[in-house]
């Protein structure tokens, strides 16, 4: 499985595709956070990243499937998924390892926007005023959120061998999951509404994206991963089918 | 693709077989996953990551929340194109709505409309004309924006409703004097008091009952008006004469507003056996008797000490209603003739020193983030030994204090008189004691009034109670409207138009005698306010951008370029 990790990950940090795409996320997320009024933190005035924690769901909605689209649709285009489906790996190995290069490749780039917390904590007033430990518990949230996003993306990768097509069908569905549930709830009424949108990603993130970590938000979201990564396992077997 | 039997009569078995022991695979993981998050709805935690708790409900909230029999639905109306301070109140309200769902689940439904979203300016206006019917006060707001002022109507409210009931909840609260952001954190942080404590006044329970005590001149039911339907909403409101009923056990509390003759013992004992015996009770009571009507006719009259025969009873339980008035250089106004306008006279507001404004609160939940209230002749109080007894000062008037023993002239040509500051020396004087613990009995060991029946010390069936003291009758005073004859709101000052928050105060106060949930615990609630640095936004924040946008890409390329010059140096030796 590690192999397969470090080979998906250097085959992405080896192609130019890789730079642009974390190029884009990273201006995106700065100019959001720092410059449009709208959104940024110095026009809101307080010393938090919320805008940060707001923000990066959509975001991730197009930088994780970048990420996640090759991983199984260009095996497939280039027919090495058999020499590797070959090799003696379970396929949970093979889905393990690079779902895992994905998710740390997002985590990645993540990195650098560890720079916008240094920077609120200097300009607040006093300096450092700024909830670390909440910060420290939105980014775990958005480290979930990556999570399923990624297995959301491979299982899109898995069903096809286009890669376009890979990157569009992951797009739709982390967007369908991630707010279609909420959209659903907003025209329904009282409770089917409230139980509706708990289907959503939404829901669950919203408390994790203020530093509140609720155990029933957490068993969600592994259970999405496990549900989209044992979907990938299916669309892999059901060639021998 | 699939096989059939009539196809491939032998290949079939086994290639469905294979098919049917994956797609059971998983639908025996997607069940055991439903199953697993099932039960996380039942039993579950939640860790509150902030550093001030921020999202963490009270104990008495979530119960509150989760014995909920039927839906409650909360409208906001405070949501739209706001400055930031106000977003992030909005961003607080959904915040505090969001935890009680946690706990309300699908009995508590919340939705955010937005005033000013109509199409047309018609549109607006009939829907801003509609709130106001509704009691909605909108709020004008003065902010700037890209250097610009603009005007903005807000409504900082929110409705509640159960069961067709509907309770209107201001959202926007603290105290005026302090900074709008203060003021605004302030908001924030009795957000879950308010809606949860409307919540529970609409949700239908044991009604507690409260006695307003007559017989001794105290106020009328106009005059006391606004407080009386203010409790009618939470509470069974009694009017109680002491000397007809043979005790007062019925009652949960009572209120003794203004009273202007004396009590009998029997009164008094009345009284005494009630609060010893877990009885709770709100004195408003004046030492000194002032008679405007009076001091109008002569000019001048003199405020002399009551007979309430009440002394002794405070006393005992630990405080003393001094003869007395406070002079306060922080005042209201009373309107003065000033001079003459041609054959009119000239009417002007003038300082008025013995109308206390207070805005020095304990940090008690009673009186926490309160906006200033208004006293009208008021003594000071001091507090004597009392074992059992906790004494907690509510409130105090301002640093700039001045203290008149009785008989005090009152005359209303000291209002034109400029003060000499070095006679308001005398700072904080307490106005207002919350007294909790486990009361003596004033009767201990003596005859009840009127028989040879001793009391014993210590009352049998004794339990804690609570007593709240101001030392000014006018504090639950409404006045009264000339024009209808009826009440203003409670704190209402019409010289001033404004409405202190003599009215919350007292409600605040009995919901902390009366409530035994713990609910009036939560106004303690405390939340960090966390600005940014406004010198050093205006002075760097175009270097703040630059680092945030240029560095993290910065970072990206020199990773990439160290990427590529180790792979090529790696195979460039391969090479060789």
């Amino acid at each position: 499985m590690l192999t397969i990790l470090q080979k998906e990950f250097n085959a992405f940090l080896n192609s130019p595709v890789a730079y642009v795409v974390l190029g884009v996320f990273l201006i995106a997320t700065g100019l959001f956070v720092w410059v449009f009024p709208d959104s940024s933190v110095l026009d809101y005035g307080y010393a938090d990243l919320q805008t940060l924690f707001n923000l990066a769901p959509w975001i991730f909605l197009f930088l994780i499937p970048a990420i996640t689209m090759r991983t199984f649709a260009e095996e497939k285009k280039a027919g090495t998924i058999e020499l590797l489906l070959t090799r003696p790996l379970t396929d949970g190995q093979i889905i393990g390892g690079k779902y895992l290069a994905c998710f740390i490749l997002a985590l990645l780039a993540l990195i650098p926007t560890l720079l916008y917390y240094f920077s609120v904590y200097k300009l607040g007033n006093p300096e450092g005023n700024i909830d670390s430990a909440a910060t420290v518990g939105s980014y775990l949230g958005l480290a979930l959120l990556a999570a399923v996003f990624a297995a959301i993306g491979i299982l899109a990768s898995a069903l096809t061998r286009d890669q376009i097509i890979a990157f569009l069908v992951a797009v739709v569905g982390c967007f369908l999951v991630y707010s279609g549930f909420d959209s659903l709830a907003s025209v329904l009424e009282g409770g089917p509404a409230y139980y509706v949108s708990q289907l959503g990603i939404a829901a669950h993130y919203r408390d994790l994206s203020k530093g509140l970590i609720d155990s029933r938000d957490l068993v969600y979201f592994f259970s999405v991963v496990a549900v989209a990564l044992q979907a990938t396992r299916l669309a892999l077997r059901s060639r021998n089918w | 693709m699939e096989n059939t039997l009539n196809d491939a009569p032998l290949a079939a078995p086994v290639a469905a077989s294979r098919k049917q022991r994956d797609l059971l695979y998983f639908a025996a993981i997607l069940g055991f996953l439903l199953l697993i998050n099932f039960v996380a709805q039942r039993f579950f935690f939640r860790i509150d990551m902030t550093e001030e708790k921020r999202y963490t409900m009270s104990p008495a909230t979530k119960t509150l929340l989760r014995d909920l029999k039927q839906p409650v639905t909360i409208t906001v109306y405070l949501t739209g194109d706001f400055p930031p301070a106000f977003r992030r109140l909005e961003q607080g309200v959904r915040e505090t709505l969001t935890e009680f769902q946690v706990y309300g689940g699908a009995n508590l439904n919340y939705i955010f409309i937005d005033p000013s979203a109509a199409g047309t300016e018609a549109a607006r206006n009939q829907f801003y004309a509609s709130l106001i019917k509704k009691g909605l006060k909108p709020t004008n707001l003065g902010a700037t924006e890209n250097g610009k002022r603009v005007e903005k109507i807000i409504f900082p409210w929110a409705v509640v409703s159960v069961g067709g009931q509907d309770k209107n909840v201001l959202l926007l609260r603290g105290n005026q004097a302090a900074a709008a952001d203060v003021r605004l954190n302030q908001s924030i942080e009795g957000l879950e008091y308010e809606l949860a404590s409307t919540i529970r006044a609409l949700v239908p329970g044991l009604r507690k009952r409260i006695g307003v005590i007559e017989g001794h001149g105290e106020l009328s039911n106009a005059q006391a008006g606004d407080m009386l339907s203010t409790w009618q909403q939470q509470y069974d409101v009694y009017r109680v004469t002491l000397s007809k009923v043979p005790d007062l056990r019925a009652l949960d509390a009572v209120v003794v507003a203004q009273p202007k003759s004396p009590y009998s013992e029997d009164d008094k004992f009345k009284l005494d056996q009630f609060i010893t015996q877990g009885g709770k009770a709100l004195f408003f009571v004046d030492a000194l008797r002032v008679d405007l009507d009076s001091v109008s006719r002569n000019g001048v009259a003199l405020a002399t000490p009551y007979n309430l025969n009440l002394d002794d009873l405070f006393f005992k339980y630990g405080l003393r209603v001094n003869q007395n008035l406070l002079l306060d250089l922080n005042c209201g106004q009373i309107p003065l003739v000033t001079g003459m306008e041609g054959n009119k006279p000239k009417i002007e507001p003038m300082p008025w020193q013995l109308y206390p404004l207070i805005n020095k609160f304990s940090p008690h939940p009673i009186t926490r983030n309160l906006d200033a209230v208004y006293l009208k002749f008021v003594g000071n109080l001091d507090t004597v030994k009392a074992v059992g007894i906790r004494k907690t000062p509510l409130m105090t008037t301002s640093r700039y204090t001045r203290v008149l023993p009785a008989p005090v002239p009152i005359n209303f040509n000291d209002a034109r008189l400029e003060p000499n500051p070095k006679l308001y020396q005398k700072g904080f004087q307490p106005v207002a004691y919350l007294l909790e613990g486990q009361f003596p009995s004033l009767f201990a060991n003596r005859a009840r009034p009127g028989t040879l029946q001793f009391q014993p010390e210590k009352s049998p069936n004794g339990k804690p109670s609570k007593v709240l003291v101001i030392s000014d009758g006018d504090f639950i005073r409404s006045e009264i409207d000339p024009k209808t004859g009826n009440p203003y709101r409670l704190g209402f000052d019409r010289l001033a138009n404004t409405e202190f928050a003599n009215r919350e105060l007292v409600l605040n106060a009995t919901d902390y005698l009366l409530d035994e949930t713990g609910l009036i615990s939560v106004r303690g609630k405390q939340i960090t306010l966390r600005p940014l640095d406004k010198v050093k936004l205006a002075e760097q924040r175009r270097r703040w951008q630059l680092l945030n946008l240029g560095a993290p890409l910065a970072l990206l390329g020199l990773f990439g370029a160290v990427r590529a010059w180790r792979r090529k140096r790696r195979y460039a030796r391969f090479a060789a």
